[in-house]
């Protein structure tokens, strides 16, 4: 068996609640696209390209650690390969007729870990229930609070101080800018970090200490590019993949999230 | 004077058929919006845009919400819920007979612009508050200010409601409030916002203060209500004119689209003459009426179950965001006539005919499943025109949605 933990940060551009799930630009929900940024597109991306702006987290999931059964392995060609959901995979939630808040299930759901010559690829089955409405089997677990967990991982442990520090970015880069779209933009961003609600509470950091649990078994198509062999071992596309992970300590601001997870690859 | 819970019911009656128009008539001047860049907008301004629809949408919210609360105060009296009304356009102006116009000022669909938002802005006028500027157009002089009709007669929204309020003050408390106590509606529909529960006269005048407070302010404070926000838009709009003279904020609609006439309509519509954009303006007033049936079954607590209940609201508001709007939006981009220079159509929000609900529970779920079956084979054969009009590639996705609405709804209801 062969383990590999992955985590990172991720960007999934895409418009909430009550905007519709296909609105390109954002207007009633808390998501906007700001002017000369292309369109909101709800592709959950965990590689570069992205639509990166100033003082935001570096997007990339990798492989951080590997495990050969219980045992943590110091070298292993799968340490630092990239993760990616492929196809442009989206939240599919469509405004809760598909999935309750918390629950929008990742569709389509094809893994891929790839390093400079080692490529693993494998695809939830494509049986109803993760290729049909609802797509129960692709459903998250529901919404849960685990801010210590995310702060763990993310190495943010005062979202508040956080957004403030990138403020502070955001009214020094202000005072050079000339463009007025741009000056715009950077004026925007900074009400949206510093918005409160009606209670005086802070609105940007209100889901960073959330996160939604996935938990997927990858008995679909799949394939192993090893052309020198480096894995050392066979990987088994007869037996299920399980990918476990969580997605949370959203990052309006960014539309980033980090992730953090399992994949766990049966070996002959 | 309201002194009989018949007169109550009245008013409150024509209170939800108000609410309903304002809010569609907000609804469609903020659809109407321009959003793209290609649309002859600068960056800044699609910004700029983007806030006045928010502040728009975010009113016609609250004027749900209102409908809501006036549901519940209906209910709380023994008065049916009410989402009936007569279509657009409703003028006073061009009226036969001027002293039988429906409404004391004008109802029309009309894309966003300067006299749309004089419009706004006298509709939420507060009660001895002079009104701003009218519009640069010679022929609105006056709109609005006219009194209508006996037995009702007030001249603007916050005096319809002052005399519910004193309705509800005349007759006497324990005689009133015969409706029975959990037929209130009591959630946020996931909006953040407050639906009054109405038990006794103490909560009736809460009630309706806060849709007097939310639509004109109290005096001295009109920060953050309708009244408000509208200024706010208006003054931001004559800036930027003042700046960029021939900015147009707005997809060229027509005023008043309809796909056919209606005998309770008044004079100023114009039918959509294209064929495809007639279809879709179609299917849409049907969804929408799909829709407003199943907000008369949701608010009559005609035996369905609690989770019967909730399956029907959630479809509702899901159908808000993810059917209503983007189809009303396609709408906006859809040709109104076979002309080049004939403008773009968009929402009408037609009803076809009277909406009643079925005594029998079983017969109305059959009937709420046949029409959304039929809209979803419709919006799946309007999609296969996407090739000549892309704007209607989200219908694959309307069609997708009214499916899942479906079999959401079945699971509740049962195979029907």
């Amino acid at each position: 068996m062969l383990r590999l933990k992955f985590n990172g940060w991720f960007q999934c551009r895409l418009a909430t609640d009550p905007d519709p799930s296909d609105e390109p630009r954002g207007v009633s929900g808390s998501i906007r696209a700001l002017p000369g940024e292309p369109d909101l597109d709800r592709v959950i991306r965990l590689q570069p390209p992205i639509v990166r702006r100033s003082h935001t987290p570096e997007v990339g999931v990798e492989v951080h650690q590997v495990f050969r059964d219980d045992d943590p392995a110091r070298r292993h060609p799968l340490l630092g390969a990239k993760v990616v959901l492929s196809d442009d995979p989206i939240f599919k939630g469509e405004n809760g007729v598909v999935a309750e808040d918390g629950k929008e299930p990742i569709v389509p759901f094809i893994l891929r870990i790839a390093n400079d010559d080692v490529v693993l690829v494998r695809s939830c089955p494509d049986t109803p229930d993760f290729a049909e409405f609802p797509y129960d089997g692709l459903q998250a677990f529901g919404i849960v609070s685990a801010p210590g967990q995310i702060a763990d991982a993310t190495g943010i442990h005062d979202i508040q101080q956080h957004f403030d520090d990138r403020v502070a970015g955001l009214e020094e880069e202000k005072k050079g800018e000339k463009d007025p779209t741009l000056l715009d933009n950077i004026e925007r961003r900074i009400a949206l970090l510093k918005e409160v609600d009606r209670r005086g509470q802070r609105v940007a950091p209100r889901l960073f200490g959330f996160m939604l649990p996935y938990f997927v078994p990858l008995a679909g198509k799949g394939s192993v590019e090893d052309p020198n062999s480096q894995l050392g071992e066979h990987i088994d596309l007869n037996r299920p993949w399980l990918v476990e992970f969580w997605m949370g300590g959203w990052d309006p601001d960014a539309m980033c999230a980090f992730m953090q997870g399992y994949v766990s690859i049966p070996t002959q | 004077m309201i002194d009989t819970r018949e007169e109550l019911v009245n008013a409150l009656s024509e209170a939800a058929e108000l609410e309903h128009g304002l809010l569609i008539q907000y609804l469609f001047a903020a659809f109407s919006l321009k959003r793209r860049v290609d649309e002859g907008i600068t960056p800044v301004q699609q910004s700029l845009i983007v806030d006045w629809e928010w502040t728009v949408l975010r009113v016609a919210h609250e004027e749900m919400y209102h409908l809501a609360s006036v549901c519940n105060l209906l209910s709380a009296i023994g008065g049916a819920p009410q989402f009936g009304r007569p279509n657009f356009p409703q003028p006073t102006e061009t009226s036969l007979v001027e002293e039988e116009s429906y409404y004391p000022f004008d109802f029309q669909l009309e894309r966003f612009n300067d006299s749309t938002l004089y419009r706004f802005v006298i509709f939420e006028l507060p009660e001895g508050e002079t009104p701003p500027e009218p519009p640069e157009q010679p022929d609105l002089e006056g709109v609005g200010l006219r009194a209508a009709p006996d037995p009702l007669v007030y001249s603007h929204v916050g005096l319809l409601y002052s005399q519910i309020r004193e309705g509800f003050e005349r007759i006497p408390e324990e005689v009133l409030f015969i409706g029975p106590k959990p037929y209130q509606d009591v959630e946020d529909w996931g909006l953040r916002m407050k639906i009054h529960v109405v038990k006794d006269l103490p909560s009736a005048q809460e009630a309706i203060e806060a849709i007097i407070i939310e639509g004109e302010g109290s005096p001295g404070a009109r920060e953050g209500s309708h009244y408000d926000r509208f200024l706010k838009i208006r003054e931001a709009l004559r800036k930027e004119r003042q700046k960029h003279p021939r900015f147009d904020p707005a997809r060229p609609v027509v005023l008043n689209p309809q796909t056919r006439r209606h005998r309770d309509a008044g004079e100023g519509a114009t039918l959509i003459a294209h064929e495809v954009t007639r279809e879709v303006a179609e299917l849409f007033n049907d969804i929408y009426s799909t829709m407003l049936l199943m907000l008369i079954q949701y608010y009559s607590y005609g035996g369905e179950s609690a989770s019967q209940r909730v399956m029907l609201r959630d479809s509702c508001r899901r159908m808000m965001s993810a059917v209503v709007r983007p189809l009303a939006e396609v709408l906006t981009e859809m040709p109104a006539t076979n002309e080049p220079e004939g403008g773009n159509a968009g929402p009408g929000f037609e009803i076809y005919s009277g909406m009643r609900l079925a005594p029998d529970r079983t017969n109305r779920w059959t009937v709420l499943q046949e029409r959304l079956r039929q809209e979803v084979e419709d919006s799946r054969a309007l999609a296969q025109y996407a090739g000549n009009y892309p704007v209607l590639a989200r219908l694959r996705r309307v069609g997708e949605t009214m499916q899942g609405t479906l079999l959401n709804l079945t699971t509740e209801f049962g195979e029907g």
